[in-house]
C-alpha cells in the first residue's frame, strides 16, 4: 500500500531525505530516486488514465522524462520542503507535457508516417481529449492566470499537473481546504472561458 | 486588471454559483459591472457544469481505486436483461450478464428460434459508442475472429448493431474454466498439462498463421471446456499486421489493456509487439501451469511489476518457491478489474486474478533440466532470444515429451549423450559403464567451477566499489572509454546484453556521464528520451551545429565551403557530431571568430567557456556564484546568445533572470542581471549591432538595452512566440507565433509595423546577410524563401526533414542549412544566386524538385537483378552501372528519352531493359547491351517491360492500346501482340514457373501461364485494398509469394494457397518491394520513407534504415549481402547485411559505400 499512498504520507519523509542528501548520505539519494520514481508513476498513472475507457495509458516514458528532468534539476536538492518538492514535480510535469504538445502541434502537418508519436504524445492527446482542451492554450491561459493570482495558478498546477488532492494542496500552500476548493472552482471556469476566448480570436 | 478587480471577480463568480443554475445569468446581469467583466463572468459560469479541465483526480480519492465504477457498469448492464437483439439472420434474448470488461459487456443469450442455441453476446459499452478508437477495435475484433475458424478458437457466429447504435458480436458460448484452474481441478500430471498447453499453442500458432498476434494471452483467455477442449478467447486487443497498424493508435501499447502479469517486456515498454510477445505470454502460462506459480514475485505496484518483467530473470521452474502468503496476486489491467459475476461459465472478458498458489501433483524437481530450459527460453527478455515462433516452442515440448534433445538446451556432447542414453538405455548399458566415470569426472569439475563462481561473486562486490572509484578518476582524467570498460561488467548483464536493473544511483550517474561509450551497447536498454533538436550556430563561413538530447550532447563545426564542396546538397547526421560534454547541455552559444563556445550544463550548474574546435575547457563558472537562486527554482541557463562582435554573451536562466557577460578569449565575466517578467520558454537574440537583446517569452517579446541592462519595450502577443529574428540592416525585429502570425516590430519604438498570417506556423526564421531574403521554416517541414520587402515567396523548399529545428543562411547567403529534430541536417542552394558553386548545386536539385512538385515520375530507379558486384541506377538521361564494392562508375548508357521508370537485367545478364517516360514523346522501351553500351532496341509507345527466365522472352505493354507484346530477345523484331481489356501497370515474370504476373490499373493482378507464343490466364487476384494504383509486383525467388504494392497499401499474396498472407500497414504509397536473392527478406520503400526490411514467412519488420532521407527505391546486390537505397537526392546508400540466422536483419552501414552520388 505504501507505494500507492502518494508520497505526501510516505514513510520516509522527503524533507528528511533531502536533509540527509545535503549531508552527503548516498543511500538517501537512492531512496529519493526510488520515491520520486514510484510516486511519479502513481501520479502519472492516475492522471492519465483514459477515463472513459478505464484503461491505463503507458506513462513509463513520461515518468522517465520527468524523473530525469527532476533529478538533473539542482532545485530538487535545494528544495527545502515537501511542498517545494511537489511543486517541482508539478512544474516539471507541466513542462514535459507542454513541450510535447508543442512538438506535436509542430508535427501536425507532417505526413503521419514521419511523425514521432511517442507514448507521451498519446498521453497528451488523451489528456486533451478527455478534458476538452488544448494544452498549449492552457499553458498560455495559465501564464495569464499567474499574473492575476499566484495562488490560483499554483493550485491548478499542483492539482492538474501534479495530481495532488485538494487537502494536500491546501496543506502545502498553507491555506484552508475551503479556499483551495473555491479557488479551483473559479480558476477552472476562468481558464476554460479564457481558452475559449482565444479560440474565438 | 488589478488584483482588487480579480478578487471582486472571484467573489461575483462564487455568488453567482450560489444561485440556481438558471438564475446565474440574471444575477450577473443585475450586478453593476462593466460589459467586459460581465462577458468574462458569463463565460466562466457557463463552464461551471462542463466537464472540461476536470481534475485528473477526485479530491481524496485514491487514484488507483477506480474499479468500483465497473460495478455500476454491470448493474447498468443488468437492466438490459430480458431485452432482445436482432441481426439480419437471427434474434437473441439476453439472459444474463456474464462479464464486463474493457470495451464491452458480455451477456449470456439464447437464440429465439427453435434451436434455442445459447451464445455469448458482447455489446460495446454505451459510453464508448462515441469513441472511434474503441469502435474500430471492436470492428477489428470482429474481422479478426471471422478470419479464425479453428476448433480451438472461440468462434464468432454473428454480429449486428443494437437499436441505439452499439455494435455487438455474437460468439460461441464456452462453458469452460481457465487452463490453470482446469489443471488444478483435475490434478493433472505433468504430461497431461503439457498436452493441454500444446493445444493452446496450436490455437495461438493458428492465429499467427493468419497474421494475428493475440497480445493478451493469459490463463483466463485459454479456457478448457467439459470435454477437455482448449479454446482461445478474447481477441479484443489482438493485432493483425494488415488492419491494426493502419489504424494508428490501436497498436499503441498505451491503449492496449494488456494484463501486466502476462505482458512481455516489449509490451510493458510500449515497443512494437510481434509473435515473440505471444511466445513470452505462453511461457508465463506454461510456467504457471507446471509450477502453480507465477514466474516473478507478484506485486500490486504496476511499476514494480513492470520492472520485474523487464529486468528480473525468473526463477527456474524447478526451484520456484511459493510466494509469501501476504503477497497479493499480480495486478490485472484496469480493463480487467471488472468483478466477475457469479456465473461459473467463464468466457470472454471474464478474468480473475492469476492463481498464484496452486499446487501441482508432482515435485517441481521433475522439471529440472530441459523443462527449465524450455520455459526460460520462452521467457527471455529479448524477443530475438526467445523461440521465434510458437511452433518452435511446441516442437521443443513435443521433443521433451518424446525424451529427445530440446533445442533450448545448449547442446554439448555429454548432454546429448545423456539423452541418447535415456532413449536407448538398453543398447548403451555397456558403454555407460565407461562413460559414467567420465561423467563423474566432469561433474566434479563443474561443481568446483560453480564453487569458484560463488567466490568470484563475493569478491566482485568489494572489487566493484574499488572499480567505481578507479572509473571515476579515469573519467575525471578524461578517459571515458577506459572508465566505461572498467564499469561495464557491473552495468551490463552479459547473458542478455541489457543494462542491469540493480545499478545504484551512483553507478547510474557515472554511467550517464560516460554516455559516449554507451552508444552501441546500452542505447536500446536505456529509456528512450525525447530528442531536443539541433541548433545551428555560427557565421556565414563557419557553421557550428549543436545537438541536444538528454544525456547526449553533440557539437560539430563545419567549414561551409567543405560542406558545399561536392556540389550537391549535403546531409549530415549523427555520426558527424563529436561529443562535447558528458553533462546535459541546456544552452550553447558560439563565437566563430574567437573559436570559442560558451555553454551551460544542467547537472553541475556551470557556465563553461571552451575552445570550439577541441572542446578544451578554458573556464568554468559556477552559476550560483553570480546569480540568485530562488527556492524551488533551478539556475541553469535556458538560453544563451552571442553578440555578433563576440564581445558579449547574454543568458537567461530558468529562474527568469537575464544576465549579460563579457567575453574575451580566455574568460567570461559577469556584468549585470535583471529579473525578466515572464514565465517560460525564453529565447534570446542579440541585435546585429549588439546594443539590444530581444528576449521572447511564451507570449511577450521584451527588448532590453544591453548597457545598462534595462527593459526598453515590452510587447504582448496573443499567442506563444515561436521564433524571433532581428533584421540585419533595418531597425526591425520579426516574431512568429504558434498562431501562424508573423509580426514585424520597430526596434526603436516597439510599434507593430506589419503582420501577416501564414497558412502554417513559422517555427524558425533567418535572414540572408543583406536582409533581402527571409527563410521561414514552417512546422509542416517546408522552408519558404521570401523577399522581405514585399513578402513574395521566391521559392518553397520541401525540406525532407520531418520537424525542422533550425534554419540558417551560409556561404554569403548562397546556401541554406536546415536541421531537424531527428538530428539530421541538410544544406540547400539558394536559388537565384550566382555562385558557381551553388549553380552546380542548384541544377541537380532544382530538377528533382520540379519533378516532385509536378507529380511526375522521379527520374531515378535501381536496376533490378544486377550481376555480382554491380549496382545500377537510372537518372533522367542515363542508366549507370556502378562497382558495388567501391562505388566507381562502370558504364553509363544514355537513354535520352526522359525519366526512367523501370529497368532490369535479363536473367542471363546479356541485356538491360528499360522503359522511360517523356512528357512529349510518351513511353519508350529500350533494350541495351550492358557490356558494350550498344542499343539493341528502341521503341516508342511501349510501356512497362519485363523479361522471363525462359527462352529470352520479354513482355511489354503497349501504351494507349491495352495490349501486351511478347517476343524473344533473340529475335526482337518478331512481336506477338496480345490484346487485354485493362491498362497494364506492371509486369513481372515468375522465377521458376512459366508464369507471368501482370498488374492492371483496374486493381486486378492476373497470372498467366506462357509459352513462346501465347499467354493463358490462370488466376485473377483482385486487390482493391491496395488503393487506386497497382505500382509494384514482385515474385519471391521461390515463387511462393507475390509481393503487391499499391498507392495505399501493400500485401503478400500466397500463390499456392491463393490468399492474402500478410498485409502491411501503409505510411504512404508503395514504391518498392524487393526480395533478397535468398528469398528470406523483403525490402520495401514507401513514398520517401525509410527502407524497411521484413522477414519472409513471419512478415515482421526486422530492420529500418537509420536515416529516412527520402528513399524511393531499394534493391539487393546479386549476392544479397548488400542492400541499396536510393534517395530523392540521387544518393545511393548501401548497407551490409549479416546473413546469419541469429542476427537476421541486422544491417550495418558500410562507410565506404555511403552516399555515392549517382550524378556526376
Amino acid at each position: 500500500m505504501s507505494e500507492k499512498t502518494t508520497a505526501a504520507d510516505s514513510n520516509q519523509p522527503i524533507t528528511d531525505l533531502l536533509k540527509r542528501i545535503v549531508q552527503g548520505d548516498a543511500a538517501a539519494r537512492e531512496e529519493l530516486f526510488r520515491q520520486v520514481y514510484s510516486n511519479l508513476h502513481t501520479v502519472a498513472q492516475s492522471c492519465f488514465r483514459d477515463q472513459g475507457r478505464h484503461q491505463t495509458l503507458n506513462p513509463t516514458d513520461l515518468v522517465n522524462e520527468v524523473a530525469l528532468k527532476m533529478l538533473n534539476n539542482p532545485a530538487l536538492l535545494s528544495s527545502s520542503s515537501r511542498g517545494a518538492f511537489y511543486s517541482l514535480v508539478s512544474i516539471t510535469m507541466r513542462h514535459v507535457l507542454i513541450d510535447h504538445a508543442r512538438k506535436r502541434s509542430a508535427q501536425k502537418r507532417t505526413p503521419i508516417g514521419d511523425r514521432d508519436y511517442s507514448p507521451i504524445d498519446q498521453i497528451v492527446d488523451n489528456l486533451e481529449s478527455t478534458n476538452h482542451l488544448d494544452l498549449i492554450a492552457l499553458n498560455e491561459a495559465l501564464d495569464e492566470l499567474k499574473t492575476q493570482s499566484e495562488r490560483q495558478h499554483e493550485i491548478v498546477i499542483r492539482h492538474f499537473f501534479g495530481g495532488l488532492t485538494f487537502p494536500q494542496v491546501a496543506n502545502q500552500l498553507g491555506c484552508s481546504l475551503a479556499t483551495v476548493e473555491k479557488d479551483w472552482r473559479f480558476a477552472r471556469c476562468w481558464l476554460l472561458a479564457r481558452m475559449q476566448d482565444h479560440d474565438d480570436e | 486588471m488589478s488584483n482588487g478587480d480579480w478578487s471582486h471577480l472571484n467573489e461575483l463568480f462564487h455568488q453567482a454559483m450560489e444561485q440556481p443554475a438558471d438564475g446565474r445569468e440574471d444575477f450577473l446581469r443585475n450586478a453593476q459591472i462593466d460589459s467586459d467583466v460581465l462577458r468574462m463572468l458569463l463565460n466562466c459560469v457557463k463552464f461551471a457544469d462542463s466537464d472540461g479541465l476536470q481534475a485528473p483526480l477526485q479530491p481524496d480519492q485514491n487514484p488507483i481505486l477506480f474499479a468500483a465504477d465497473s460495478e455500476s457498469i454491470v448493474s447498468n448492464a443488468t437492466s438490459q436483461i430480458g431485452h432482445s437483439l436482432s441481426t439480419e439472420s437471427a434474434t437473441y434474448r439476453l439472459e444474463n450478464v456474464i462479464g464486463a470488461g474493457g470495451t464491452g459487456v458480455v451477456y449470456l443469450a439464447t437464440q429465439t428460434d427453435s434451436s434455442k442455441q445459447q451464445v455469448a453476446i458482447k455489446v460495446l459499452r454505451n459510453e464508448l459508442t462515441g469513441s472511434d478508437t474503441v469502435r474500430r477495435r471492436f470492428d477489428l475484433e470482429r474481422q479478426l475472429l471471422e478470419q479464425l475458424d479453428h476448433t480451438s478458437v472461440g468462434r464468432i457466429l454473428d454480429s449486428g448493431t443494437t437499436s441505439d447504435g452499439r455494435p455487438f458480436l455474437v460468439m460461441e458460448l464456452i462453458h469452460g474454466i481457465s487452463i490453470t484452474d482446469y489443471a488444478y481441478q483435475e490434478q493433472l500430471p505433468l504430461q497431461a498439462r503439457l498436452q493441454l498447453f500444446l493445444d493452446a499453442c496450436q490455437a495461438v500458432a493458428f492465429a499467427h498463421s493468419r497474421g494475428i498476434v493475440h497480445r493478451d494471452i493469459k490463463p483466463s483467455h485459454i479456457l478448457v471446456n467439459e470435454d477437455g477442449i482448449v479454446k482461445l478467447v478474447d481477441f479484443g486487443i489482438a493485432k493483425a499486421d494488415s488492419v491494426a497498424t493502419s489504424l494508428l493508435g490501436l497498436t499503441r501499447m498505451g491503449e492496449s489493456p494488456m494484463t501486466p502479469a502476462y505482458a512481455s517486456p516489449e509490451q510493458v515498454l510500449g515497443k512494437p509487439v510481434g509473435v515473440e510477445s505471444d511466445v513470452y505470454s505462453l511461457g508465463v502460462v506454461l510456467y504457471q501451469l507446471i509450477t502453480g506459480q507465477h514466474p516473478y514475485p507478484t506485486s500490486t505496484n504496476l511499476l514494480e511489476m513492470a520492472a520485474r518483467i523487464c529486468n528480473q530473470p525468473p526463477h527456474r521452474p524447478s526451484v520456484s518457491k511459493p510466494p509469501d502468503s501476504d503477497n497479493r496476486g499480480p495486478v490485472e489491467s484496469m480493463a480487467e478489474t471488472a468483478k466477475p459475476t457469479k456465473t461459473s461459465s467463464a468466457t470472454d472478458d471474464l478474468s480473475s486474478l492469476p492463481d498464484t498458489c496452486q499446487t501441482v501433483p508432482f515435485p517441481l524437481s521433475h522439471l529440472k533440466g530441459d523443462m527449465d530450459e524450455i520455459v526460460l527460453k520462452s521467457l527471455r527478455k529479448e524477443p530475438r532470444l526467445r523461440y521465434r515462433t510458437v511452433y518452435e516452442l511446441s516442437d521443443d515440448i513435443v521433443r521433451y515429451l518424446e525424451n529427445k534433445p530440446v533445442t533450448a538446451r545448449r547442446e554439448n556432447r555429454i548432454y546429448n549423450l545423456r539423452k541418447f542414453a535415456s532413449q536407448h538405455w538398453w543398447s548403451v548399458t555397456l558403454l555407460s559403464f565407461v562413460l559414467v566415470s567420465l561423467i563423474v569426472a566432469l561433474w566434479i569439475t563443474q561443481r568446483s567451477l560453480r564453487h569458484t563462481e560463488v567466490a568470484r561473486q563475493q569478491a566482485a562486490f568489494g572489487m566493484e566499489l574499488e572499480e567505481i572509484k578507479v572509473a571515476s578518476s579515469r573519467l575525471e582524467l578524461g578517459y571515458p572509454g577506459d572508465a566505461y570498460q572498467r564499469l561495464r561488467p557491473f552495468l551490463i548483464d552479459e547473458t542478455t546484453g541489457i543494462l542491469r536493473n540493480d545499478i545504484s544511483f551512483e553507478r547510474r550517474h557515472l554511467l550517464y556521464r560516460i554516455t559516449d561509450e554507451l552508444e552501441v551497447e546500452t542505447r536500446a536498454a536505456l529509456p528512450k528520451f525525447n530528442q531536443m533538436g539541433t541548433v545551428l550556430l555560427g557565421s556565414q563561413e563557419k557553421l557550428a551545429v549543436a545537438s541536444r538530447r538528454y544525456q547526449e550532447n553533440k557539437f560539430a563545426l563545419w567549414d561551409v565551403q567543405s560542406l558545399l564542396a561536392d556540389g550537391k546538397p549535403v546531409f549530415f547526421s549523427d555520426s558527424a557530431f563529436p561529443f562535447l560534454s558528458n553533462y546535459f547541455i541546456s544552452a550553447i552559444a558560439y563565437a566563430p571568430e574567437r573559436n570559442r563556445v560558451v555553454y551551460s550544463t544542467q547537472d553541475d550548474r556551470a557556465l563553461i567557456l571552451a575552445e570550439a574546435n577541441t572542446g578544451r575547457i578554458l573556464q568554468r563558472i559556477a552559476v550560483e556564484d553570480h546569480l540568485r537562486v530562488a527556492e524551488s527554482s533551478a539556475v541553469w541557463m535556458a538560453h544563451l546568445s552571442m553578440s555578433h562582435d563576440e564581445q558579449f554573451v547574454a543568458s537567461v536562466d530558468i529562474a527568469n533572470q537575464l544576465s549579460v557577460w563579457r567575453l574575451s578569449d580566455d574568460s567570461i565575466q559577469w556584468l549585470e542581471t535583471v529579473q525578466v517578467p515572464d514565465f517560460n520558454y525564453h529565447r534570446l537574440t542579440f541585435s546585429p549591432d549588439g546594443t539590444q537583446i530581444a528576449c521572447s517569452g511564451s507570449n511577450q517579446l521584451m527588448i532590453y538595452d544591453r548597457s545598462p541592462l534595462a527593459l526598453r519595450h515590452q510587447i504582448p502577443l496573443p499567442k506563444s512566440i515561436e521564433a524571433v529574428a532581428y533584421h540585419p540592416t533595418l531597425p526591425q525585429i520579426v516574431a512568429t507565433t504558434l498562431g501562424k502570425d508573423v509580426h514585424v516590430y520597430s526596434t526603436t519604438d516597439g510599434q507593430l509595423l506589419r503582420s501577416e498570417r501564414e497558412p502554417v506556423a513559422v517555427r524558425q526564421i533567418a535572414f540572408s546577410h543583406d536582409g533581402q531574403l527571409a527563410a521561414e521554416a514552417c512546422v509542416d517541414g517546408r522552408v519558404n524563401l521570401k523577399r522581405f520587402d514585399d513578402g513574395k515567396i521566391v521559392k518553397t523548399i520541401a525540406a525532407l526533414t520531418s520537424s525542422i529545428a533550425d534554419v540558417r543562411f551560409v556561404d554569403n547567403s548562397r546556401a541554406l542549412v536546415v536541421t531537424d529534430e531527428k538530428q539530421r541536417g541538410v544544406c540547400w542552394p539558394v536559388p537565384g544566386t550566382t555562385s558557381v558553386l551553388s549553380e552546380r548545386v542548384h541544377k541537380s536539385t532544382e530538377q528533382a524538385f520540379q519533378e516532385l512538385n509536378t507529380g511526375a515520375a522521379m527520374g531515378s530507379c535501381i536496376v533490378k537483378r544486377p550481376p555480382a558486384n554491380v549496382v545500377g541506377t537510372c537518372d533522367t538521361s542515363n542508366i549507370n552501372l556502378w562497382n558495388a564494392q567501391d562505388g566507381s562508375l562502370l558504364r553509363q548508357m544514355p537513354v535520352a528519352a526522359g525519366s526512367v521508370w523501370g529497368a532490369e537485367f535479363t536473367r542471363d545478364g546479356k541485356y538491360v531493359l528499360s522503359y522511360e517516360y517523356h512528357r512529349e514523346r510518351g513511353d519508350t522501351l529500350h533494350v541495351m547491351n550492358p557490356l558494350t553500351g550498344e542499343e539493341i532496341l528502341s521503341e516508342t509507345e511501349r510501356g512497362v517491360v519485363a523479361s522471363g527466365p525462359f527462352d529470352s522472352l520479354m513482355l511489354n505493354a503497349v501504351s494507349n492500346q491495352d495490349a501486351l507484346q511478347l517476343r524473344s530477345l533473340e529475335t526482337p523484331t518478331q512481336v506477338i501482340q496480345i490484346p487485354v481489356n485493362y491498362p497494364p501497370s506492371q509486369i513481372r515474370f515468375a522465377n521458376q514457373q512459366r508464369q507471368v504476373a501482370v498488374a492492371g490499373n483496374d486493381m486486378i493482378v492476373r497470372i498467366y501461364r506462357y509459352t513462346a507464343e501465347n499467354l493463358t490466364l490462370e488466376q485473377e487476384i483482385p486487390v482493391p485494398t491496395l488503393g487506386t494504383q497497382l505500382r509494384v509486383i514482385e515474385f519471391s525467388p521461390d515463387d511462393r509469394w507475390l509481393a503487391l504494392g499499391g498507392n495505399k497499401s501493400h500485401l503478400i499474396w500466397n500463390l499456392a494457397a491463393g490468399k492474402i498472407e500478410a498485409e502491411f500497414s501503409n505510411r504512404g504509397q508503395c514504391n518498392t518491394m524487393s526480395f533478397s536473392p535468398d528469398g528470406r527478406r523483403l525490402a520495401t520503400v514507401n513514398y520517401f520513407g525509410p527502407v524497411r526490411v521484413w522477414e519472409v514467412e513471419t512478415w515482421r519488420e526486422v530492420w529500418e534504415s537509420p536515416t529516412s532521407l527520402g528513399f524511393f527505391e531499394a534493391g539487393w546486390s546479386a549476392s544479397g549481402d548488400v542492400l541499396f537505397g536510393l534517395t530523392l537526392e540521387n544518393t545511393l546508400h548501401a548497407w551490409r547485411t549479416v546473413p546469419t540466422d541469429q542476427i537476421l536483419g541486422q544491417i550495418q552501414q558500410i562507410d565506404s559505400l555511403l552516399a555515392i552520388p549517382t550524378k556526376q
